[in-house]
This record gives structure tokens, C-alpha cells and sequence, in this order.
């Protein structure tokens, strides 16, 4: 694919701004410490979603996609969006900016219609994949929810038989 | 049609661009905790009870509110000195804003402990300053309003108390003092979460967080004798209440009643067994059945009179000194306010280890012995037959609790007891163990489950390291030496890194002691197969 490779040449442009796009999607001050520090440990939110965002422009770029390493780096960064102050569609959003990001990178000449097509309906299937994502999380919480209650609470309590069975159910 | 940019905007992208005082507070389900049962309000005569919900408009508000808030300030600034110095002498340099697990994780700058703290210095500015009075928003003073005191509300409970912004804060403010001043102050009205009042009512009316009765207590505990029997042949004694006694033992009752606290519980009564032949002479009991203090996240008050149980049943029971179990709170309690505030225990004795004959100096005014410390003192001087290859099957890590490491200052006994009793211990990195710990994010009486999302926010820089540890070294357990991290944490860890468990240290002690007259153990005390055992007899079969 002709476009790919084009892009390809442009991969470091593509993900920064990629980057700078999912984190300007946190408030400015959050902006520019995400984006300042790199230390990993010291600074969890930007380096995973740099680094994840890194390795998904990677993949999306190859020839063939693959669906399954898109999936686990999806889930990394979505894992963290779905906990924060985002709607379902702001967590999973920033995928579609980097159809965004491509069409202004690339210069009209360039632009073949079919094989652009093409990438964006591969980029609309990263945003289904990232909604099955963030269900999978949000059902996750839920279930931990429940089962905290279930087994952490009365769990010990129903080992001793000090609590009646009709518990298990809560 | 909708150029490709419009149809993005609509998803909302980027954030409003206001100041913080200009953003009003937005309270988010998953991120609050239940407002407090009236009913415990009552019982431990806090003021104004009433059903109230933080998503209403109206939390019905006593009319004299802000009358009460600017002569609760008044009196707390007037009573602690390092409020006032904390309100006067921050110079906004930033140090703190990226220190805090709760920014780490939300991503909101009101979880900037200097934001945090600015909520309540704004008002402080205004309400008691020249420059605020005079100048208003210029010099960072504003009006207390409605919207403040939920502001207040909403992110004073997003604080864990943890200390962690003090340790970078070249002032030494400490953003949890101020937290603990404007829990009190909101305490005034009523605004309480249920998740603490409850458990301190509990804690007050019957002596325990749960409310489980003296009976009740002792039924678990007789359980686990049962277990302890299969698992290792030999059927320990455990005595309550017994009046003479050398040592008083108090834990969390989270030990003796939340999986997995309850296997250190076991671990606690395995120990105590192997010592009576040496010497300990230890009695548990079933009133002071709780070490910790939910009173400490209410106010200075309720944190005394919790704490006072302890040693009032010390007295009762006439014991010589204390040992205190794995727990959190209780601790830090211990370690930087019991003194000035029931002690000195002088009706008690410097704590000498009955086995090692170790004098215990630094619990001369408190007299109470942590048992991290008075384990690594049994295996220092060799006192402990060990057989750490028990515990071969399990990839070791540590969580400095905050309350125990930043809290009081204790980081290396554990480890050492861990390392004695494990194989396999990993560190995790270096800018999130010891001192500058990141915390479990459900701290201070945040280990609800309605606020699971500010749960896993809070704990995400944690379980970014343990992640790092499992997949470098294959880590699959987390040890922790504090009753709410064995409750918080196995969450946490279900949605990060799955494949942790968690652990107490004493369950591991037990797993590797070899108790004289032992069965040749099996299992672990979780009753799951020890490594090898499996093929082994897998070969006797054949
Ligand atoms: S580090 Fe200290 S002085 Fe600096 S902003 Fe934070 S609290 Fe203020
Ligand atoms: S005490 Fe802990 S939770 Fe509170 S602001 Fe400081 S770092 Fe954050």
C-alpha cells in the first residue's frame, strides 16, 4: 500500500501528534506534566499512553494489521480511560483523531481515495475493538464490586459457618 | 454535510479552559462514597444526622452553616499551630502537584495536593487574612459558598491522608494535615462518609469495625484452630480476656474477619504457639478487638477515644505491656499522636521481649511493640526454626503501607522477616517503595465500593510498579504489612495485574516455621498444595 508507506516516512510527526492529542484531552495543567515527565513510575498516565500510542501507529502502519497486539495496546490505554472522568466516547474517541491527523498530513496529491478509504475503515475498526474494551473494563469494576462484598466480607465468615448460606447470593 | 473535525468536536475533546476557582465541582458516580447513616452519627453524637446524598442540590444544611465553618476554622487555626503556618507559607512552587497517586491517576488538578490545599486557603485568605479580605481573587481569597464546601467535600475525601506530597514539599507542608483540619471541619455539618462513620461506630458501641459481637469473635477464631490443626497436625490454644497476662495482643479485626487478613491472623496464632514454649505468655481480647482507628479520619476526638480502648483494656486485663498486630492506622495513631494524646502508658511497662530479652526502647513511652519488629528480633537472634523453601511457589513483593512507612518510619523489618521467610523477593522500583511509597488509593476510609473508579484511579501508580515486578520477575504476590491494603489491594490488582495475590507477612512466617511435632506439611495456610507435594506423591501412586 502506497499510502502506508508514505505515512510510514512520517511515523515520528504522526505519533506525536497523536500524543499530544489523547493528552489534550485531560485539563492543561494535567497537559503539561503527562507530557513533560518521562520517568515511568513517576509519571504512569503519560509514559504508558505515549508509549502505548507509539506502538499502535507502529502496528496500523504495517501492511497487514495485527488485530491481536492492537487489541492488548488498546486495552492498556482504555484499562485507563475507563476509570476517569470520561464519557464512553471520550474514552474511546481519541482513536478517530488520527484520521484526522492523517488527512492533514497528507498533501492533496497524495491522497488516494481507495487506499484511504481503506486506513480509515481500519481505524473505525480500532474504535469497535476499544468499545468492546471499555464494556470488558466497566463490567470488570462492577464484577469486582460484587465480588469484593461476596468474597472479602463474608467469605471468612461463611468458612466458619457464622453467616447463613443465603449470603452467597449478595 | 459535517466536516470531519465538527463531528470529532462533538466528542468533546479538549477540556474547558478555566481557571480553577471558575470550574465548578462536577461530583461523579464511582468517585464518592456514601454520605454517613445518621444513625451512627448519633451514636457517636456527631452533629447534625440526617439522610443527605451528594448528588442532590440540597444537602440540607444546617441555616447557621457557614457561621459553624468560619468558627470551626477559627478554632483549629487558633488551636494547631501547623495549620496556620501550613495556610501562610506555601509559595506555589509545584513540587507537590505531580506527587500525589490521586492527580497520578485522575488526571484532575484539583488532586494536586497544592490545589487541595488551596480549596480550603482560599477561604482562609478571605476569611482571615488583610490582603484576602481586601483584595479578594487577586490575592486567592474567595467567598465561602455552597459550591466550596462540596468542592471541599468531594475532594478532601480524594485524599488518603497518605503523606506522600510532604516528603517533596521543600516546607514540609503536609497536604494531609490540612485534609484531616477540613474533614473535621465538614464533620461540624454532618458530612461524613458512611464508609468511616459506621465502622467508628462500631468500633465505639461494640469494639470492633464490623460490629461483631465477643462471641462471634471467638468463633472465628476456634475456626481457624480447626484449620490450623489440618494443616499442620498440631491444634494451638488461644485465651481471651485472661487478667494477669505478660502481653496483650490487639490487631485489626480485618484479620480476623476479611480473607486474606485472616491467614495472617492464622499465621499470628501459629507464631504465638511455637513462643509459649519459650516464654510468651499473651492473651488477645475480645473488647480492644479492633487496632484500628476510624476515629482518626473523623477528628482529633473520635481518634482518641477509639484509641483509649486499647489501653483502658490493657489496664482491665492488667498486662505488662502491648503487641500490635499488621495494621495501618492503628500506627500511625500510635506512632505520632497516642503519646500527647492518651500517654504516656505509664501504667505499663517498657516492653522486653520475653524470648530474646530485647528492650524495646523505642516503645518506652507508648509500650507497644509492632509485631514486624518483634519477629525480626526472634529471627535475628535465632529464635525461629525457618524453612523459607515453603514459600518457594511465591514471587515476593513489598507495599510499604503509608501509614506505617511514611507514617512512623518502618521499612526495613519487614523486609528482613520477609526475606528470612521467602525465597524469591523482588524490590519494586526505587521511587515507589519505602519513603515515597505510593499509596493503595483506598486509604482513610476510602475502601468503599460505590467508589471503585476513584478506588482504581487512586491506585493505579501502585499497580503500575507491581506490574513492572510481575512482568520482569514473574511476581505473583503482594505482601503488605496493614489490614486495609489486604482489602484494597486484591481489587486493585484484579483489574491491573491480574495474577497478584495478596498477603500479610505473618501468613508467610507460618507458611515457612517449622513447628516442633509437626505434620509434614502439604498445603500452605491457605490450604493450597505446596509446591512439589502435588508430584510426589503423584510418584508414590505410580
Ligand atoms: S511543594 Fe509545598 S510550597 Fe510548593 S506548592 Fe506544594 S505545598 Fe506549596
Ligand atoms: S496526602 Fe497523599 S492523597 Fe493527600 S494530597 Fe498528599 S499525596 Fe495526595
Amino acid at each position: 500500500m502506497k499510502l502506508k508507506k508514505l505515512l510510514s516516512q512520517k511515523k515520528s510527526e504522526i505519533i506525536q501528534k497523536w500524543i499530544d492529542g489523547i493528552l489534550g484531552t485531560y485539563p492543561a495543567d494535567t497537559y503539561q506534566i503527562f507530557k513533560k515527565s518521562g520517568d515511568q513510575f513517576a509519571n504512569p498516565v503519560g509514559t504508558t499512553l505515549s508509549r502505548e500510542i507509539a506502538e499502535l501507529t507502529s502496528i496500523i502502519l504495517e501492511e497487514e494489521i495485527d488485530y491481536n497486539s492492537v487489541k492488548k495496546h488498546l486495552d492498556t490505554v482504555i484499562r485507563i480511560r475507563a476509570i476517569q472522568a470520561f464519557s464512553p466516547s471520550q474514552a474511546i474517541g481519541f482513536i478517530l483523531l488520527l484520521k484526522e491527523i492523517i488527512k492533514n498530513i497528507l498533501k492533496a496529491q497524495d491522497i488516494n481515495l481507495d487506499e484511504l478509504l481503506l486506513l480509515y475503515s481500519q481505524i473505525d475498526k480500532l474504535c469497535l475493538i476499544g468499545f468492546d474494551i471499555y464494556t470488558e473494563c466497566r463490567e470488570k469494576l462492577f464484577d469486582i464490586r460484587v465480588s469484593e462484598i461476596k468474597n472479602k466480607s463474608f467469605g471468612a465468615l461463611k468458612r466458619a459457618g457464622l453467616v447463613s448460606e443465603v449470603l452467597e447470593d449478595v | 454535510m459535517a466536516k470531519p473535525k465538527e463531528v470529532l468536536s462533538n466528542l468533546n475533546y479538549t477540556p474547558p479552559e478555566t481557571a480553577w476557582m471558575d470550574t465548578p465541582v462536577n461530583i461523579r458516580k464511582g468517585m464518592y462514597c456514601y454520605a454517613a447513616n445518621p444513625k451512627s452519627l448519633e451514636a457517636l453524637d456527631l452533629p447534625f444526622p440526617r439522610s443527605w446524598n451528594p448528588m442532590d442540590e440540597d444537602w440540607k444544611l444546617p441555616a447557621n452553616w457557614k457561621e459553624i465553618i468560619h468558627k470551626g476554622f477559627k478554632e483549629r487555626l487558633d488551636k494547631f499551630r501547623s495549620i496556620k503556618v501550613f495556610m501562610d507559607i506555601c509559595v506555589r512552587c509545584g513540587a507537590c502537584a505531580d506527587k500525589c497517586h490521586f492527580f497520578l491517576g485522575t488526571g484532575d488538578p484539583k488532586n494536586m495536593p497544592v490545589l487541595r490545599a488551596e480549596l480550603l486557603r482560599s477561604i482562609y485568605r478571605n476569611d482571615f487574612t488583610l490582603a484576602g479580605k481586601m483584595l479578594k481573587k487577586i490575592a486567592g481569597a474567595r467567598e465561602m459558598t455552597v459550591g466550596v464546601l462540596k468542592e471541599w467535600w468531594y475532594y478532601l475525601f480524594q485524599c488518603t491522608e497518605c503523606r506522600r506530597c510532604s516528603l517533596f514539599c521543600p516546607y514540609g507542608i503536609d497536604t494531609a494535615e490540612i485534609t484531616i483540619m477540613g474533614r473535621e471541619l465538614l464533620n461540624l455539618l454532618g458530612l461524613n462518609i458512611d464508609w468511616i462513620a459506621t465502622p467508628a461506630s462500631n468500633c465505639f458501641r461494640i469494639g470492633n469495625h464490623l460490629g461483631i459481637q465477643p462471641h462471634a469473635y471467638k468463633d472465628m477464631i476456634d475456626f481457624f484452630l480447626d484449620d490450623i490443626e489440618e494443616i499442620t497436625g498440631i491444634k494451638p490454644e488461644v485465651d481471651f480476656n485472661r487478667k494477669g497476662a505478660e502481653v496483650l495482643f490487639i490487631t485489626p479485626s480485618g484479620d480476623v474477619f476479611a480473607d486474606p487478613g485472616t491467614y495472617t491472623c492464622m499465621g499470628y496464632i501459629i507464631l504465638f504457639h511455637y513462643l509459649k514454649k519459650l516464654g510468651l505468655d499473651i492473651t488477645w481480647s475480645t473488647y480492644a478487638s479492633e487496632g484500628g482507628n476510624f476515629g482518626f479520619f473523623t477528628s482529633h476526638e473520635m481518634m482518641k477515644r477509639l484509641n483509649s480502648k486499647m489501653y483502658a483494656e490493657a489496664k482491665r486485663l492488667k498486662v505488662k505491656w502491648i503487641l500490635g498486630g499488621e495494621c495501618g492506622h492503628m500506627w500511625r495513631v500510635i506512632s505520632q499522636y497516642m503519646d500527647t494524646m492518651n500517654g504516656p502508658a505509664d501504667f505499663l511497662e517498657t516492653p522486653v521481649s520475653p524470648i530474646t530479652r530485647t528492650r524495646f526502647e523505642n516503645a518506652k513511652s507508648t509500650k507497644m511493640v509492632h509485631i514486624a519488629e518483634f519477629t525480626a528480633d526472634l529471627i535475628r537472634n535465632g529464635k525461629l526454626k525457618l524453612d523459607p523453601s515453603r514459600n518457594d511457589h511465591l514471587k515476593v513483593t513489598f507495599h510499604d503501607s503509608c501509614n506505617v512507612s511514611r507514617g512512623m518510619g518502618m521499612f526495613d523489618e519487614p523486609r528482613y522477616v520477609l526475606k528470612s521467610v521467602c525465597n524469591n523477593f523482588y524490590e519494586m522500583p526505587a521511587n515507589t517503595i519505602r519513603e515515597q511509597t505510593f499509596c493503595c488509593g483506598s486509604g482513610s476510609g476510602l475502601n468503599a465500593g460505590e467508589n471503585m473508579d476513584q478506588r482504581m484511579a487512586g491506585g493505579l501508580p501502585r499497580a503500575n510498579a507491581v506490574k513492572h515486578v510481575h512482568d520482569k520477575h514473574g511476581v505473583n504476590l503482594l505482601a503488605t504489612i496493614c489490614a486495609i491494603d489486604r482489602a484494597a489491594l486484591p481489587p486493585l490488582m484484579d483489574y491491573w495485574v491480574p495474577g497478584v495475590g495478596v498477603s500479610g507477612l505473618h501468613e508467610l512466617v507460618a507458611n515457612a516455621l517449622v513447628l516442633p511435632g509437626e505434620i509434614k506439611r502439604t498445603m500452605d495456610l491457605r490450604k493450597e498444595p505446596l509446591p512439589g507435594v502435588e508430584e510426589e506423591e503423584g510418584d508414590d501412586a505410580e
